[in-house]
């Protein structure tokens, strides 16, 4: 087992190195950041200084190089615009947007799993038709709609929550279960076809016939293992999340990762981008590790 | 069953937490403004222009101050007077007495004369730095006199030292130290300025806070509100529900949101002729494009309807019809009321485009949103239909103003030449001195233009030479009139709007004063709660 993990270390590394590499090609394909930065006024001239102050003036390999080595030493380097190390301002939107994929998370599961096991014990019900729709209605709406809808509702008309920003538990609300409503679809539909292929399994039927009763057998024996499948898209989902939250945090200006690379691109802040690039794919490179151990460690088939 | 009354007691006290109305912002302590664009750091020298102003505009004051209508004042900056010699290459600028900084301590003409340095430097990506780079020589003739001699001379160069013109704040320079190439704050966390709100506390990607600065020179503009909370909101949509909830105070509107704010009970406020779109011909200095005959590009400025395309596009309050020629507007010096927008007439316009002999080669249009006005491809789209009627082969091009900006600072600049014009905006500030915008968007690269956008470049850069050669700002006006008449006449592009900056303000605030011509309204300390 120990050689396995090694190995998948080993693979995560290179991807890493391959993503670096990637990112830092095709962020300047977008073109110089200098055309962004500079105001109107700014003469040919003064485009060359900058250009040369940035360091952009060197060759690829070199720039590259440089970027490179203070990655290694543990240097994100420093914000075209923001003029402030990047490493610090990193560490605290990826806090926020951490804090923020963990509570969608937490909201996605928290409605999935009931709702998938009532829809599974309960085929073709209520409760079966009320999940189909949650799981529609999270899939289909995208998360600008969702997100506006739940401002206006819970927002302007009610008052319960603020609309934007962070700094309290409050502000958690809207954006999590805006993102936790998008997040739960995946994660009923697969729970509950996984509930009813297991449900009917043979092992269940022993365990009924042993004189178990529904909710044991459910909750013990049919829930872990129709688990295993949406643990490997939970790891997904939480990567996608870390890196996809762009449009929820920009609808309520939450101020995490993807806020903080959506202003980077407008600005073609390369450092920036190639910063969080870096930073969500270790983290969802990580994320994905760990699933793999952890369904290693539930599930003895998978141990070489 | 016991445990049931406190699962339920836990769960009545959940509901009652959450259906608290969050608290809506009472005037007076702490008013939030929230934007769209910002760059958080505080050196006004580095990237300041809108989003830099955005940010810090706040807690600094003008060089040069602006009044309401777009003229220059000298009353809102910390230079209260300014003589220019009769030659134009010397200005005196005296600062006022009693500005503090920040730290309690009085600002001099030291600090006047670092602000200029300051921005000339190498590593100064502001707006205001072709103004401070025309200058020579720089003395302090005493604790409040900087005696400026120009490399050449320049009649408006007092204007680059305002925020109409650019970004050009005053600034202190014991919080500076050098560095290889220019400047930087010593302390980058503890910004110091002159303005009447200084910096409090800030979280990078949240929020920056500043608290009234009570020895602000100005009693008339000191903040009426203790805290001055400014915010970052892209989404066009929340931000008019934020206003709506109370959790901000001010914020920039969509024109489309207009209404909506209105019918919320929200005020319309902000600047008037913050930006002004030119259609510009590029490369029409080059005989090779048809934009070089002054037939081609009346046909041109004359073959579409201006107002009826404004009509459909913009609410009355975002933006009003521009007329007479660029680059004079109603703020500028030169203005001439009485030149009106050039008439769509098609007949005519299909008659000059015989005369002008044009052949069928298709006509490239450079199509890309700005800040201040988004809706550019819109009204090219509009144009590029009546083009298309006059018989015009048209080629349009959707572009990002980022990608199609390295062609101007191309020198030569690379239109090709299969086009019989190249076409697209460029969205100055209105700038009253008018001759900024002649340096900026019409004289050629040799002079130190950028744009090149005039048909005629030599005849327009021996314009602008021997226009800032004036002294007298009342005869300057005077001659530029002629030359607005003379430019009315050359159809060398069209100010297609004069296009106003919209924010929705919270009943609770009742008035707020702006400055006429300016693209960021720094002005939150005149915000003044209702009673």
């Amino acid at each position: 087992m120990a050689r396995e993990i090694g190995g998948r270390v080993l693979q995560a590394l290179v991807t890493l190195l391959i993503t670096t590499i990637v990112i830092f090609l095709l962020v300047r394909l977008t073109g110089s950041p200098v055309d962004v930065i500079l105001p109107d006024t700014a003469t040919a001239e003064q485009r060359a200084a900058v250009i040369e102050q940035l360091g952009l003036d060197r060759p690829l390999v070199t720039q590259y190089w440089r970027y490179a080595s203070r990655v290694v030493h543990g240097d994100l380097g420093h914000s075209y615009t923001l003029n402030a190390r990047i490493g610090p301002l990193l560490r605290d939107r990826a806090l926020n947007t951490l804090l923020l994929a963990t509570a969608a998370m937490a909201v996605g599961i928290a409605l999935a799993v009931p709702l998938a096991v009532l829809a599974a014990t309960r085929r073709g019900g209520f409760f079966d038709q009320a999940a189909s729709a949650v799981a529609l209605g999270g899939m289909s709406l995208p998360s600008f709609i969702s997100g506006i809808l739940a401002i206006l509702i819970f927002g302007v008309w009610l008052r319960w929550f603020p609309i934007y920003g962070a700094g309290s538990w409050r502000h958690f609300v809207l954006p999590a279960a805006t993102l936790g409503w998008f997040n739960s679809a995946g994660i009923l539909r697969l729970l509950r076809s996984g509930l009813l292929e297991v449900l009917g399994s043979e092992y269940v039927k022993t365990a009924r016939a042993k004189g178990l009763s529904e909710w044991p057998v459910v909750c013990k024996h049919a829930l872990r293992n129709a688990a295993l499948p949406v643990l490997t898209f939970l790891g997904l989902s939480y990567g996608i999340l870390l890196a996809g939250a762009v449009t929820t945090e920009v609808v309520f200006a939450w101020p995490g990762l993807g806020s903080l690379v959506s202003e980077a691109i407008a600005r073609r802040d390369f450092p920036v981008i190639q910063a969080v690039t870096l930073f969500t794919s270790a983290a969802i490179i990580a994320v994905n590790l760990a699933v793999d151990v952890l369904y290693t460690a539930l599930d003895p088939r998978v141990r070489g | 069953m016991r445990r049931s009354i406190r699962a339920g007691a836990a769960t009545a006290m959940l509901l009652a937490a959450l259906t608290a109305p969050t608290t809506a912002q009472a005037p007076g302590p702490a008013v939030t403004v929230a934007t769209v664009e910002w760059i958080e750091q505080f050196d006004p020298g580095v990237l300041a222009s809108g989003p830099g102003l955005n940010y810090k505009g706040s807690m600094f004051d003008s060089v040069v101050g602006a009044g309401p209508g777009g003229a220059l004042s000298k009353t809102t900056g910390v230079v209260e007077d300014w003589t220019l010699a009769s030659d134009a290459t010397h200005v005196t600028l005296r600062l006022r007495k009693g500005v503090k900084w920040h730290d309690g301590t009085e600002a001099t003409a030291d600090d006047l004369a670092f602000t200029l340095t300051r921005f000339a430097a190498d590593d100064s990506t502001a707006s205001a730095r072709p103004t401070a780079r025309k200058i020579a020589n720089l003395e302090v003739a005493d604790r409040y006199t900087v005696k400026v001699t120009l490399k050449e001379p320049d009649s408006v160069f007092v204007y680059g030292l305002s925020t109409l013109e650019g970004d050009m704040l005053f600034i202190k320079k014991d919080a500076y130290r050098k560095t290889a190439k220019g400047w930087e704050l010593s302390d980058p966390e503890k910004p110091i300025g002159s303005g009447p709100y200084r910096f409090a506390r800030r979280k990078l990607g949240e929020f920056v806070e500043y608290d009234a600065f009570a020895d602000y020179w100005d009693a008339g503009r000191r903040a009426a509100y203790k805290t001055l909370r400014i915010v970052r909101i892209v989404d066009a949509s929340t931000r008019l529900s934020a206003l709506r909830t109370g959790e901000v105070g001010v914020a920039p509107l969509n024109p489309e949101q207009i209404e909506a704010a209105q019918r919320a009970g929200l005020k319309i406020m902000g600047p008037k002729i913050a930006a002004v779109p030119l259609l510009m011909f590029f490369g029409s200095w080059d005989p090779a494009f048809l934009t070089n005959k002054a037939d081609f590009r009346k046909a041109l400025l004359t073959g579409y309807d201006k107002k009826a395309i404004i009509g459909k596009i913009y609410p009355p309050a975002v933006a009003s019809i521009a007329t007479g020629t660029p680059p004079f507007n109603p703020v500028s010096l030169g203005w001439d009321p009485t030149l009106p927008a050039y008439a769509y007439n098609a007949t005519e316009a299909k008659r000059l485009l015989k005369a002008a002999g044009y052949d069928g080669r298709p006509i490239k249009i450079w199509s890309y949103p700005f800040g201040t006005a988004p809706e550019l491809p819109l009204i090219l789209e509009a144009i590029a239909g009546y083009w298309q009627g006059l018989g015009l082969n048209v080629e349009l091009t959707p572009i990002d103003f980022a990608t199609f900006r390295p062609r101007l600072f191309a020198q030569p600049q690379p239109w090709e030449k299969q086009y019989a014009a190249h076409v697209g905006f460029l969205v100055p500030l209105p700038r009253p001195s008018a001759l900024n915008n002649f340096g900026t968007f019409m004289v050629s690269q040799k002079a130190g233009g950028v744009a090149a956008g005039f048909w005629n470049l030599d005849k327009i850069d021996r314009l602008r030479s021997e226009l800032g050669r004036v002294g007298d700002l009342k005869e300057l006006d005077r001659k530029l009139r002629d030359v607005n008449r003379e430019l009315y006449n050359d159809y060398w592009a069209d100010a297609i709007v004069y296009r106003h900056l919209v924010f929705g303000v919270s009943p609770k605030i009742c008035s707020w004063v702006t400055y006429d011509g300016v693209d960021v309204p720094t002005t939150y300390s005149t915000l003044r709660p209702c009673p």
